[in-house]
């Protein structure tokens, strides 16, 4: 999918997304991606996860740490975190 | 106390000259120490007088560390006597405490303070054999239990477990495990019940022999709730920050390991005939002294550079403290082999006057893998290659002035404001870039030019790195990409101390810089260049000079006893 920029994404579109980058990163898998599942258990490890936020910053435009993922560890817990993150500030 | 110049001079008039095989903290009464497995008491004795363990401590809380550059540079003055010293007695106790002072409440920072500032110890409880680098895996548990914490498991080979009176616990608080599933407990030994632990027996090593290792065995050891530093489950991330600056400093103090050897090389053969000629004059020996000195200065360049950064770029921390650790080791590593084979049969001996080169080339040894293996630091430079690239290399803007001039005025330390990951952001590397718009001397602008252009292949190379190529299993052309990175940024740590070098001091000179930077372009094919031929002579020059005038052969060179 195209860089958003400053558009209004949906949860589902960020999920989405997030979903195709991880299995860009562990692309062995033999099962899609599950949102509700913890992403340590798809082998992205601790060196992986440090890259896919700094991608997820470069496509989303806000900053993310990779704490963030340590926080929110699926994908659909991410998803929301970004999404009222970057709600927030474009209001900001 | 008094400013910082006038406690590095009152260091080194306490531990005396270390070739006088009277004084107590001398190279005699170190070897014979080491031989015991332990440190000599009258370097402990001085040590003490002097409070060593209150220049870990921040000012804020009535201690005198202020600058990391500084704490590094009086701390040589110990490792350069006797590393199992300087780790043993002082700095191990560094490693506990900047957890405490990045996440500890305002009662934990000052009951710690409390301790170094009586000159009591404080260990750090980290490591345990099964895991090694991979502090997340930790089975030490902390459970929760009627309101307190219940300690069970092991820590191995830890220094002065059994002699410290705080340790900083890196513990598993949730069973599920993952990267919050670790916290940091700061407890006083007095307050373990002594029924629910034992110490373990003593941990033996190779080198840093003086170094007491222990460990610890606990069985529903109860501590306070509130022994627990910053948020439950942000022990990695403490660790991620705090460690940043003994990553930089650990290494940093360990460049006086080679500054004796080198010392004591000068000393053996500059008094010695061979074949009717003088040793210092044969080439190879010449060159390999040239060689030895030219490593000490850049890996002393890089190594302040990377500690004011701290100050001056808190953001970049995460890069180059594992940068800093990763290249220091292998450099120094590297340089204590080929000053062995100068040494001859004499690296051999355990006795002698010579006696002190064997010792640290054993103590040497750990830099390559205590506090955080050289792998390990590949791993953590390597994932934030593709932003840094993307983000910084192309730019050419110069780095601050603060980061290469000595006297330079820097920002307090702010440990909790130092960032888990960098964001891309690195100002030393393309100051290489903005180093070639300035008017350069041949062979010097080419010597640049190299390096400026390794960074440009570098950022192409990492623009090409696919997403499956970032993970702890990277392929080692992956991970050699990282490698080559601390390389650069070594390269412009050097060019950044030459071009802020005050005029007619020897750092503002061409020639070390030329010898630096030609030992940094062999070095990712393994085995870093000779000086050339044509600077050969300037450094040993200055190297024999400094010998007579027993001054340091770093980047300070100030006067030693």
């Amino acid at each position: 999918m195209a860089h958003p920029g400053s558009d209004p994404i949906t949860l589902e579109e960020l999920e989405n997304w997030l979903i195709a980058r991880v299995g860009e990163y562990v692309p062995d898998l033999e099962e899609a991606v599950d949102p509700h599942q913890e992403l340590g258990e798809y082998g992205l490890d601790s060196v992986a996860v440090v890259a896919f936020t700094a991608d997820v910053e470069d496509w989303l435009g806000v900053q993310v740490e990779p704490t963030a993922v340590w926080d929110h560890p699926t994908i659909a817990q991410l998803a929301k975190f970004l999404l009222e993150g970057r709600d927030q500030a474009g209001t900001a | 106390m008094s400013d910082i110049h006038t406690r590095m001079a009152a260091l080194e008039e306490r531990l005396g000259d270390p070739f006088d095989p009277d004084n107590p903290a001398g190279f005699a009464a170190v070897v014979a120490a080491d031989e015991r497995e332990d440190v000599p008491e009258g370097g402990v004795g001085a040590l003490d007088e002097f409070g060593i363990l209150a220049e870990f401590v921040p000012e804020s809380l009535g201690g005198r560390l202020e600058r990391v550059d500084h704490l590094v540079e009086l701390m040589r003055s110990v490792y350069r006597r006797d590393p199992g010293l300087g780790l043993g007695h002082c700095s191990s106790s560094l490693l506990g405490a900047v957890n405490i002072w990045t996440s500890g409440s305002a009662g934990q920072r000052r009951d710690a303070a409390e301790l170094l500032l009586e000159g009591k110890k404080i260990s750090c409880a980290f490591h345990e054999l099964a895991h090694g680098n991979d502090i997340g895996s930790v089975e030490f548990a902390a459970t929760p239990v009627d309101g307190r914490l219940s300690l069970t498991g092991r820590k191995e080979s830890i220094t002065n477990l059994d002699r410290a009176h705080g340790v900083v616990f890196l513990v598993r608080s949730d069973p599920a495990g993952g990267p919050r599933a670790c916290s940091q407990l700061f407890v006083r030994v007095a307050d373990l019940d002594p029924d629910r632990f034992r110490f373990l027996p003593r941990f033996r090593s190779v080198g840093m022999r003086g170094v007491r290792l222990g460990g610890i065995e606990t069985r529903d050891c109860p501590v306070d709730a509130e022994a627990v530093l910053g948020a439950p489950g942000s022990g990695i991330e403490t660790v991620a920050r705090a460690f940043q600056l003994t990553r930089i400093a650990m290494p940093a103090m360990s460049t006086a390991m080679l500054d004796t050897s080198l010392r004591v090389t000068l000393h053996h053969v500059r008094r010695r005939r061979l074949y009717g000629r003088d040793v210092a004059a044969i080439p190879m020996v010449r060159t390999t002294l040239a060689n030895a000195f030219a490593d000490q200065l850049l890996c002393e360049a890089f190594a302040t550079v990377a500690a004011r950064s701290l100050h001056v770029l808190p953001e970049s921390g995460s890069v180059y403290a594992p940068a800093v650790k990763y290249l220091l080791a292998g450099v120094l590593l590297e340089a204590m082999e080929q000053l062995s084979v100068v040494m001859g049969a004499e690296f051999y001996r355990r006795d002698g006057e010579h006696a002190v080169f064997q010792k640290m080339a054993r103590d040497i040894k750990p830099v390559g893998f205590g506090h955080i293996a050289r792998a390990a630091c590949l791993s953590a430079v390597l994932p934030q290659l593709p932003v840094l690239a993307r983000r910084s290399w192309r730019d050419a803007a110069p780095a601050p002035a603060a980061l290469f001039v000595e006297d330079a005025e820097l920002p307090p330390l702010d440990l909790a404001g130092l960032q888990v990951v960098a964001g891309g952001r690195d100002r030393l590397a393309q100051d290489l870039n903005a180093a070639l718009d300035e008017d350069l001397p041949e062979p010097l602008r080419s010597l640049v030019e190299t390096h400026a252009r390794r960074l440009a292949s570098l950022t192409r190379a990492c623009a090409g790195l696919r997403p499956r190529d970032l993970s702890i299993a990277a392929a080692v052309e992956v991970r050699d990409l990282a490698a080559r990175y601390t390389t650069v940024l070594a390269a412009a740590a050097c060019v950044g101390v030459w071009r802020h070098a005050p005029a007619g001091d020897f750092l503002a000179r061409p020639e070390w810089l030329v010898a630096a930077l030609t030992r940094l372009a062999g070095i990712d094919s393994g085995r870093p260049d000779d000086v050339p031929a044509e600077v050969e002579d300037a450094l040993v020059e200055e190297l024999l000079d400094r010998d007579d005038r027993t001054v340091s052969f770093g980047l300070s060179a100030r006067r030693y006893r």
